[in-house]
């Protein structure tokens, strides 16, 4: 098996699973409890939470644990604007935004919110003349990715920080979820920041919203203090534990793996350009990780499923967009509809292996050309 | 005259497009009826809605008379309609 969709989703690093297993059998209390297993997971809790903290150099005050990035997404925005809706309505995004940001947008746009969407530059990145030129009084919320899902584009989001922070007004919300294990994450100058951690081999069903300490926000779930008022429920403190270690083992190693990843991307790009059909959506701004394609006159879901025939995965786009209709973010960019409606993201990690890329390229070469015959 | 819009809240066009239907929609005098691409899926079939949204159906005493798919400038929607449909009908 060759899997090459790891910005879907990536496998549970053992160790982290074992961490997972520790506390689950060793901190059966719960955290609020006042008796001494209460205590002692309370005390792993914020050990935890002070180690999350470190790594992603926040305060621990500054951590709120979600289920997932789309709800850490529709926390910091519905939060955001319920809160503040009285300073403004008007916010700005972009067009390469995963669906738990679109969605929660179009909700608010339902309460009498106003969105603007940012013009992308041709490798991707926001236009910061553009974004300067929509700034308003009363714009409250800013919400760009720090890398989307389906192109994989870093955007420059200090620059877009200096910009939007002209505004004390407007806060700066970044959907870190593609961007945490693949860079070098800035936090400083970020309001609210989504963290899953699923993407860095970590168990799904945990992630993170970091709110800037002196930011109040609306919570989606009302039900008191947990481990903060701004999202209530039981700790889920075997899961908090595996996110510490997924972020523990992934964070220091990101130079490395990525010199080593992009090495398979560059064997990838190079074989993958020879071909008269095939379009390299991703930019030079994309994180290595991640290879979006077009394939002109094959459908990406033949083309997926030609793919599983070898036992190897890709994905057609982000696996959390509708599975029928083409891409909006590759559309976007290129703002060419045939590559939008054919996109085929191939996506690695540390673990893939260049023979793994041999085999896929091989196996690339004999599907493209039995498909384009076909018809 | 009815204007169909078949839409998602997941899709930016959407939401780009949403002023500006509306502005269609006032300044046509024109009844609208909105779909959700992912919930209704029976009329996404009956009207062959495809894989590029939005998709908005001007309809006269039930009769398709014209189709717009996917993002439209304020512009293009006003050529598109010049002529089609009459202000205020």
């Amino acid at each position: 098996m060759i899997y090459l969709d790891y910005s879907a989703t990536t496998p549970v690093d053992k160790r982290v699973l074992d961490t997972f297993n520790k506390v689950c059998l060793e901190y059966p209390g719960n955290s609020n409890s006042l008796h001494s297993l209460g205590v002692k997971s309370k005390e792993l809790e914020e050990y935890v939470t002070t180690k999350i903290a470190d790594i992603l150099k926040v305060k621990p005050i500054e951590i709120i644990y979600t289920s997932c990035s789309s709800e850490s997404n529709n926390t910091a925005i519905k939060g955001i604007c319920l809160k503040y809706k009285n300073r403004g309505k008007h916010i700005i995004t972009t067009s390469l935004e995963h669906s738990s940001v679109i969605a929660p947008l179009n909700y608010l746009t339902k309460q009498g919110f106003e969105v603007d969407f940012v013009n992308l530059k041709e490798d991707g990145t926001v236009d910061l003349e553009h974004l300067k030129s929509l700034m308003r009084d009363d714009t409250i919320l800013v919400s760009i990715s720090y890398v989307d899902s389906e192109l994989g584009i870093v955007q420059p989001i200090n620059e877009i920080s200096k910009i939007v922070k002209k505004n004390p007004k407007t806060f700066f919300h970044v959907d870190c979820t593609q961007a945490v294990g693949k860079v070098n994450v800035d936090l400083s100058n970020i309001d609210l920041a989504s963290i899953s951690a699923h993407k860095i081999y970590g168990l799904k069903g945990v992630a993170l919203l970091i709110k800037k300490e002196n930011i109040v926000i609306e919570p989606l779930i009302h039900g008191g203090k947990s481990t903060t008022l701004y999202r209530s429920g039981t700790p889920a403190l075997p899961l908090y534990a595996s996110m510490m270690k997924a972020l523990e083992l992934i964070v220091p190693n990101i130079d490395e793996n990525t010199k080593y990843i992009s090495k398979l991307n560059k064997k990838i790009i190079d074989k993958l350009s020879t071909y008269e059909n095939v379009y390299i959506n991703s930019t030079d701004k994309s994180v290595v990780n991640t290879i979006n394609i077009s394939i002109k006159g094959i459908k990406p879901e033949t083309f997926l499923h030609a793919l599983e025939e070898y036992e190897i995965y890709v994905s057609t786009k982000s696996a959390c967009s509708s599975a029928d209709t083409m891409s909006n973010s590759v559309y976007a960019v290129t703002k060419d509809k045939e590559r939008a409606s054919n996109t085929i993201r191939i996506s690695l990690s540390y673990l893939t292996t260049e023979e793994e890329i041999d085999k896929f390229l091989e196996v690339f070469d004999k599907c493209y050309n039995h498909l384009l015959l076909r018809g | 005259m009815k204007l169909i819009k078949f839409s998602a809240l997941w899709c930016p066009s959407c939401l780009i497009m949403n002023g500006r239907i509306n502005k269609i929609i006032n300044k046509y005098n024109l009844e609208c009826v909105e779909y959700d691409y992912d919930v209704d899926t029976d009329k996404v079939d009956t009207y062959k809605v495809g894989d590029i949204l939005p998709v908005i159906i001007i309809e006269n005493n039930n009769k398709e008379i014209i189709r717009i798919i996917g993002e439209k400038s304020d512009k293009e929607l006003d050529k598109i309609l010049e002529g089609v449909i009459d202000e205020k009908n």
